[in-house]
């Protein structure tokens, strides 16, 4: 009798038991975040999946330095710190490794694939046609966005970028590079022409989506990337022209009345806006800060990372009023956290900071209004220019005159609002010098002008000089120009581009690192 | 579910209908004391009973006539006729007599000298309970195969255990503490610990061991009788044995001048002493300044008793550990109580409920950039550690800002340490309800339930940094909080009977098991004030710069599993296990695996024709297995996501949006990853016992390992997704010798365990290798794992001392010709260019080894003299080493106004031509400091007086004299970490970090005092 009662409680027990493990009981669906099953339905999705794209814009190693040390190669600016990696990467004896430009490369081609899936999912969804519209343009402008700053870097007629193709099942995904940088070029110029095609111009936006890129947007990179383009093929040029006439004739750009308005962060959306990294001070941009005097006199911890050369001083006209905007030098005044100072620095390498975006610091209280409180993610809320409409004007200049055409209406343009005169029949020379001191310390990437315009080997075989004061902290102090940075070997074979993070070789069976490196 | 439990429990009392009653005793047969607990039964009947703390036994029998059978655990049992009511007392013949221990195993136990398998127990364990370290610090050096190594000595940090070589990198062992995964225990409550170190032990275990071994910890249980207190108190300091030293304000000077001359650029004005004399004053020792005496304290008592009916225990433990650098700490509470009730001959249920809390506070060390003791070094010496007005003091003073620039973006050590206000208890709270149901004579059910609460809270504030250095000028206060549920019902039958010669032992299981999680945590910016009164969450302005979060998950796994055992006649030992294991955290058409398991062993001893007289064991065993593991793959891993962030900003007025992405693209045919293992072992004993051998032999193999493959460059995918992709083999050897004699006045024992474990990945995603990334600032990268390498190698390129001349460097050229470290001179490091191709690059770089030691070995030396104890460990390590990463920035003058090690005065010079160390330089073209190289890398074997323990128990007399009679007091010290020999240069071999020494937390030396009474 009671042997039945303990069968029968077994019995039950395991009947209750397996149950529990009905299939159910394995499977849960995930909280919190939607997935791939039941994503792409609503417009709102799209909306969050074309936001994703702005993501990139937070990454200090893209929109603070990444890239921007390879800038630091140029004879504008020198390394303002002890830090072999930033010096090795500026005499061309480093391996790509380091952690200041590993990232360029990866983050790159996350923008590609989080393009790539607008790309795939959106066309066959049922939304408004404005929205899809506005999605595959914003998808296509970045994708073409993100090639565009890595195809100068790595790639030259020797091999190009590895094409990530909408749709690509992962294990297709290890993709070889091209032949040539040109078709990376060609690919994302016909990518940057769909989004001009599908996107307004800057002005049908509304307040909130100021940043958004827009038609003259798309035009003003074709335009970059056909210049680009005619190291290897001469035809760009006149493409060069056309898409800079395409900006120009809409009438909707200008330049700004005065050249240090253009950093003011007032004008960050003003008549020379044409695409630049929008910034806060949560997220965004920290190149102000990692131009900034090193710990900012105590006040603000400032970088103090890239420091002008006595060199781009001394290319500025005497008259350019873009001298005294571009560059701070000992005994010039300044606004700094409410106060007027006049500058010097104890640590400045050539005695000499970029000024052009020093704009946020200016007041008492920029501590959380227009500069960010974390010194580690020092943003602030000027936008940097990525490209803006003085530039548009010098693809124009340059692309007329490197095609043995006149380009002295675009060119002088720019001279003009400099209050300078005009310069007729100009030749490249005038254009490299313009070019140099309109742009200097911003993203133009002075050093890929030098290297584009093969003219790299023989100004890094010069040293670059500063200014070494008698006493460094008298803003007064009289000082003697000496050499700073010692010549560089620059091989223009190899150092034409950069080397590949190695890391991201490891990865791939297909992926070949720069010949040389 | 607990519910039904108790109902069946009611139903199953019931009362036997008697007709005869025997009484009797039951003592041992050697030394006469009375056996507590032996169990009794009537032979061919349900009818069972235990005996009582006097050693004796009433039963009653239904049937008139029978056989009564006695057994006891470590006993032969006896079996004795009866005719109505008798009194039969019985002598149990001990077949322990130094035949070891019953160990217990996977929901049963077994006599150690019967294992067919590789399993090992603790030994000592009560002199072991005397050290001031955690559970886990004990086994290291004390079992062959269980390899403790220690994280540093960050008192909030828990050692890794790794048992026979890392399988998965993830690899963990599993705790299980009586019978429960994972649940709470205190040190002094340890009654046993047993490894099982192959899979066919483990097997058992299934889903929740990977290739990590499981470690069994049986606490004391309630025990009947009268009650009993056991009350322990230990309390020591700690202190480094060894720390760095950095370079005073003069010679930090002179360096900076000598590396701006050496490297050709200005001399700058902040190192000059006659322009900034305040810069040429030694003012702080920031290595003295952050470092303290720590100390340590434990209390804990046991106490338990009871009856026939219902036994009771409970028992309580407290510790305290401040760390040995400032504001570090851990601190545990944690208690139990546990109640066995017998509801009838058959039905016992018991019930335990364990708690424990721990909070601490550690320290960041194993960074480059702000890690507190490497920012001790880089600290300017000149600088104080407070301001005049009590602030923390930055890299200059207020009247010196001007200077702040040429020192570097350093953080305030001291500060670092102090200003760390975390509050973040984690408490953990476990019951187990148990019903076994003894039935039909041989069989027995048991029931077990555990519900447990896993809770966390953490509430950090994060003040400013306002002091020169590495400013940041916001504060925020962090505040999160998390809950785990988990319950975990196992049922399983059991069934054992002895036919003849034939031993046959049977069982049968189902568990299921669930988890549920729910979280959230935000971070508030911009407390107007920092006085730790105010520091509230409302007291914060911004609550928009971080968006709160909120996490909720569940997962589930079922497993059905069955162990079958043979033995015959004492000599032939055969066991197979099955076990199919299916969870929620696999794609539902690939959820599920079958691991299955088989042992056998042969007891050559006991064979008739065996006949050697001072061979009293030997034993061949062998065993293969597999074992299941998903334990890497995170919940929801085969969804594809979206995932959410707030890192674009668009508008006019730049506002912060959200943007979603698919994060990382799943891999569907995820399925288990297997831990196959074969074990074949040779017991041998000599001497009548005395002397006892173990040796084991095994081969690991790791398949269908589970990792995340790093997507390919162009794939663009965020989180790599978690595929079977590799496989990877550990085999080695394991030898253990122990040697006990004496009498009852001087008893002594000797043991020694050495295993070799060689560790290799032999596949992984179809890729050569790929870095680990751990990463020294960014800079250096010198661990990655590698077919045919075992995880976390050291992947270097090959140095060859230092160039003593400009021509040596120039003649440093490669087949053509060309010069391979063109920027080199003297004085600089000469690398070797592997592949002859004239540059220094990645594709120069070759394995050389890695952190975790391939040997290990330890010995341990136990005595006991009257009332003396004396117990001392020696503990060692071979063939590892360590990438002494801390000179990669301290004995460099190129890092941006770092103050530097004091082993910089003795760099390379045209003088000192003997050094190691580069030349000084502000600029490091050739890239000594920059360069991964076996430069950095040292021996980090070591050999270690572990721990040395004398105790004294008062003489039963003084008890008695001072009225405590039945009172054992034990008086006793203890070291740790006594004597270290090593050629290691830094603070100490044991790093972690994956064996990369950024100035990492060092492991303390300890020296404590305790007492332990027994009532």
């Amino acid at each position: 009798m009671k042997n039945n009662i303990i069968y029968t409680a077994i019995i039950v027990l395991s009947t209750l038991l397996f149950s529990a493990c009905a299939d159910d009981f394995l499977e849960y669906d995930k909280y919190g975040d939607q997935s791939t099953g039941n994503f792409w339905k609503t417009e709102s999705d799209v909306q969050l999946a074309i936001n994703g794209l702005y993501d990139v814009f937070s990454n200090g190693n893209i929109t603070g330095r990444g890239f921007m040390w390879y800038i630091c190669a140029s004879d504008d600016m020198v390394v303002g710190r002890d830090k072999t990696q930033s010096v090795n990467m500026k005499n061309f004896i480093d391996d790509g490794s380091n952690g200041y430009t590993a990232q360029n490369w990866p983050e790159m081609y996350k923008l590609i694939a989080k393009a790539n899936a607008v790309l795939v999912n959106v066309p066959e969804m049922e939304i408004s046609q404005d929205l899809k519209n506005q999605a595959l343009g914003e998808a296509y402008f970045f994708r073409a966005w993100a090639y565009m700053w890595l195809a100068p870097r790595y790639g030259d007629s020797r091999a190009g970028l590895p094409i990530a193709e909408q749709g690509l099942k992962i294990e297709e995904m290890d993709v070889a590079r091209t032949d040539n940088v040109s078709n990376t070029y060609l690919y994302l110029i016909e990518d940057f022409k769909k989004a001009a095609d599908l996107l307004p111009f800057f002005d049908a936006y509304e307040d909130a989506d100021f940043g958004r890129p827009h038609k003259t947007a798309c035009w003003a990179y074709i335009a970059k990337a056909y210049l680009y383009n005619a190291e290897y093929d001469k035809s760009s040029y006149p493409k060069v022209v056309e898409f800079a006439d395409k900006v120009i004739a809409t009438n909707k750009h200008a330049l700004e009345d005065n050249y240090e308005d253009v950093f003011k962060i007032e004008n960050n959306w003003g008549k020379e806006y044409i695409w630049s990294f929008v910034s806060n001070t949560e997220v965004g941009a920290i190149t102000p800060s990692v131009y900034l005097e090193n710990k900012g006199w105590g006040k603000y911890n400032g970088w103090g990372y890239w420091h002008a050369t006595e060199e781009l001083y001394q290319a500025f006209e005497e008259t350019d009023p873009r001298r005294e905007a571009t560059i701070l030098k000992f005994g010039d005044e300044f606004q700094f956290f409410g106060e007027t100072m006049k500058y010097w620095s104890t640590n400045n390498r050539t005695g000499m900071q970029f000024r052009k975006f020093m704009d946020p610091y200016k007041n008492a209280d920029c501590i959380n209004t227009t500069v960010n409180p974390d010194g580690d993610n020092p943003t602030t809320t000027l936008n940097m220019p990525l490209i803006r409409y003085a530039e548009v004007l010098l693809f124009k200049a340059e692309a007329l005159i490197a095609d043995g055409k006149n380009g002295d209406e675009p060119l002088n343009e720019v001279r003009q609002r400099a209050g300078l005169g005009k310069i007729t029949g100009a030749v490249m020379n005038d254009l490299k010098h313009e070019r140099r001191v309109e742009l200097a310390g911003e993203w133009a990437d002075r050093h890929y002008d030098l290297v584009r315009w093969h003219d790299a080997e023989a100004v890094y075989a010069q040293p670059l000089h500063g200014r070494i004061h008698e006493n460094q902290s008298d803003p007064e102090s009289s000082y003697t120009v000496q050499e700073v940075w010692p010549a560089r070997n620059f091989d223009p074979v190899k150092h034409h581009v950069w080397p590949i993070p190695p890391q991201e070789i490891e990865k791939s069976k297909l992926l070949k690192q720069n010949a040389g490196y | 579910m607990n519910k039904l439990l108790l109902l069946i429990c009611f139903l199953f009392i019931g009362k036997a209908y008697a007709q005869v009653v025997i009484t009797g005793k039951v003592v041992d047969a050697q030394t006469n004391e009375p056996l507590i607990g032996a169990s009794i039964h009537v032979k061919g009947s349900t009818n069972g009973t235990i005996t009582n703390v006097e050693g004796v036994y009433r039963i009653e029998s239904s049937a008139d006539s029978g056989v009564i059978v006695a057994s006891f655990l470590g006993y032969s049992s006896q079996e004795n006729s009866f005719a109505g009511s008798a009194t039969i007392n019985v002598a149990l013949e001990s077949d322990l007599v130094n035949l070891g221990d019953v160990l217990v195993i996977g929901y049963g136990q077994v006599k150690e000298k019967d294992l067919s398998t590789a399993v090992s127990p603790l030994k000592n364990i009560q002199e072991i309970k005397s050290r001031a370290t955690g559970v886990s610090s004990m086994l290291q050096g004390n079992i062959a195969g269980v390899n403790v190594v220690n994280n540093g000595g960050d008192p909030d940090k828990e050692p890794s255990i790794i048992i026979r070589g890392l399988g998965s990198p993830g690899d963990k062992p599993l705790w299980v503490v009586d019978g429960v995964p994972g649940a709470p225990f205190n040190s002094q409550e340890v009654e046993s610990i047993t490894v099982l170190k192959d899979a066919a032990s483990a097997a058992i275990y299934g889903a929740n061991v990977g290739s990590g071994g499981v470690i069994i910890v049986t606490t004391k249980q309630a025990a009947e009788g009268k009650v009993s207190i056991e009350a322990n108190y230990t309390r020591g300091i700690q202190q480094a044995w060894r720390t760095p030293e950095a370079l005073n304000a003069p010679q930090f000077n002179d360096i900076k001048n000598l590396a701006a001359d050496n490297a050709g650029t200005p001399r700058n004005d902040a190192y000059n002493a006659s322009v900034y004399p305040f810069g040429n004053t030694t003012r702080t020792n920031w290595v003295d300044e952050i470092f303290r005496t720590g100390s340590v304290e434990r209390f804990s008592v046991i106490m338990s008793g009871g009856s026939d009916k219902v036994k009771a225990l409970a028992a309580f433990e407290t510790t305290n550990n401040q760390g040995i650098l400032l504001n570090t700490q851990q601190k545990t509470l944690g208690g139990r109580v546990n109640l066995d009730f017998k509801l009838s001959d058959h039905v016992k249920v018991s019930q335990w409920v364990r708690a424990k809390r721990s909070q601490g506070n550690s320290a960041l060390t194993a960074e480059g950039y702000t890690g507190a003791i490497i920012s001790a070094i880089y600290m300017p010496p000149s600088a104080s550690v407070y301001n005049e007005d009590g602030t923390f003091g930055g890299v200059v003073t207020e009247e010196n800002l001007d200077k702040a620039g040429s020192y570097g973006d350093i953080v305030n050590p001291v500060a670092t340490l102090m200003r760390k206000d975390i509050y973040n208890p984690t408490t953990q709270l476990h019951s187990t309800t148990k019903l076994t149901i003894d039935f039909l004579k041989d069989f027995s059910f048991n029931s077990q339930y555990t519900i447990s609460s896993n809770q966390n809270q953490t509430q950090e504030f994060i003040p400013s940094r306002p002091e020169p250095g590495k400013s940041v000028l916001e504060n925020s206060k962090i505040a999160s909080t998390y809950e785990e549920i988990n319950w975990l019902w196992e049922n399983t039958i059991a069934y054992q009977n002895q036919i003849g010669k034939h031993n046959i032992n049977l069982l049968g299981g189902y568990s299921t098991n669930y988890k549920n999680n729910r979280g959230f945590g935000l971070q508030v910016y911009n407390f107007d004030s920092e006085d730790p009164l105010l520091r509230h969450l409302n007291k914060g302005q911004n609550w928009s710069k971080s968006q709160p979060y909120e996490n909720r998950s569940e997962e589930a796994f079922t497993s059905l599993f069955g162990r079958a055992t043979y033995v015959y006649g004492g000599r032939y030992f055969i066991t197979g296990s099955v076990r199919k294991d299916a969870t929620s955290n696999l794609y539902t058409d690939n959820n599920s695996g079958v691991f299955p398991a088989v042992s056998g062993a042969w007891k050559l001893s006991s064979e008739p024709f065996f006949n050697i007289e001072k061979v009293s064991l030997v034993k061949l065993r062998a065993s293969w297995g597999q074992i299941g593991n998903v334990s890497t793959v995170p919940r929801y891993s085969h969804q594809a996501t979206i995932t959410t962030g707030r890192g674009g900003v668009l508008g006019k007025d730049a506002q912060r949006i959200t943007g979603g992405w698919q994060e990382t693209v799943p891999d569907l045919s995820l399925t288990w990853e297997t831990s196959e293992q074969l074990n074949i072992g040779l017991d041998m004993d000599f001497f009548d016992h005395k002397l006892s051998f173990v040796g084991d032999y095994f081969i690991k193999t790791t398949k269908d390992l589970i990792q995340q493959l790093q997507p390919t460059p162009t794939a663009g995918v965020d989180v790599a997704p978690y595929s079977n992709v590799g496989e990877v083999e550990n085999k080695g050897f394991e030898l253990a010798l122990n040697y006990n004699n004496g009498d009852a006045q001087f008893k002594y024992n000797i043991g020694a365990n050495l295993s070799m474990v060689n560790s290799e990945v032999k596949e992984f995603g179809g890729i050569e290798l790929y870095s680990n990334d751990v990463t020294v600032r960014g800079v250096l990268s010198p661990v990655y794992s590698a077919i045919g390498e075992p995880w976390y190698s050291y992947y270097l390129i090959e140095s060859d001392g230092i160039f003593q001349s400009d021509a040596e460097a120039a003649n440093h050229v490669n087949k053509d010709g060309k010069r391979i470290q063109p920027d080199a001179v003297a004085g600089d490091l000469k690398f070797i260019d592997k592949n002859d191709d004239g540059i220094i690059n990645d594709e120069d770089r070759e394995f050389m080894g890695s952190s975790i030691p391939t040997l290990h070995y330890g010995f341990n030396f136990n005595c006991s003299y009257k009332g003396f104890d004396l117990a001392m460990l020696w503990q060692g390590t071979g063939q590892s080493k360590v990438f002494n990463a801390f000179k990669s920035t301290t004995l460099t003058a190129s890092e941006q106004g770092y103050n530097m090690s004091s082993d910089i005065l003795d760099a390379w010079s045209p003088s000192n031509t003997g050094s190691d160390i580069p030349r000084i330089s502000a600029t490091d073209p050739n890239k000594n400091f920059q360069t991964n190289s076996d430069w950095f890398l040292e021996d980090g074997s070591y050999l270690r007086l572990k721990n040395l323990t004398i105790g004294y128990t008062l003489p039963n007399n003084l008890m008695n004299k001072i009225k405590l009679n039945g009172t054992k007091l034990r008086l006793y010290v203890t070291g740790e970490n006594l004597l270290t020999f090593t050629n290691y240069s830094g603070m100490d071999p044991e790093v972690g970090n994956h064996g990369v020494d950024v100035g990492n937390y060092p492991v303390a030396r300890v020296m404590s005092f305790g007492v332990t009474l027994n009532y």
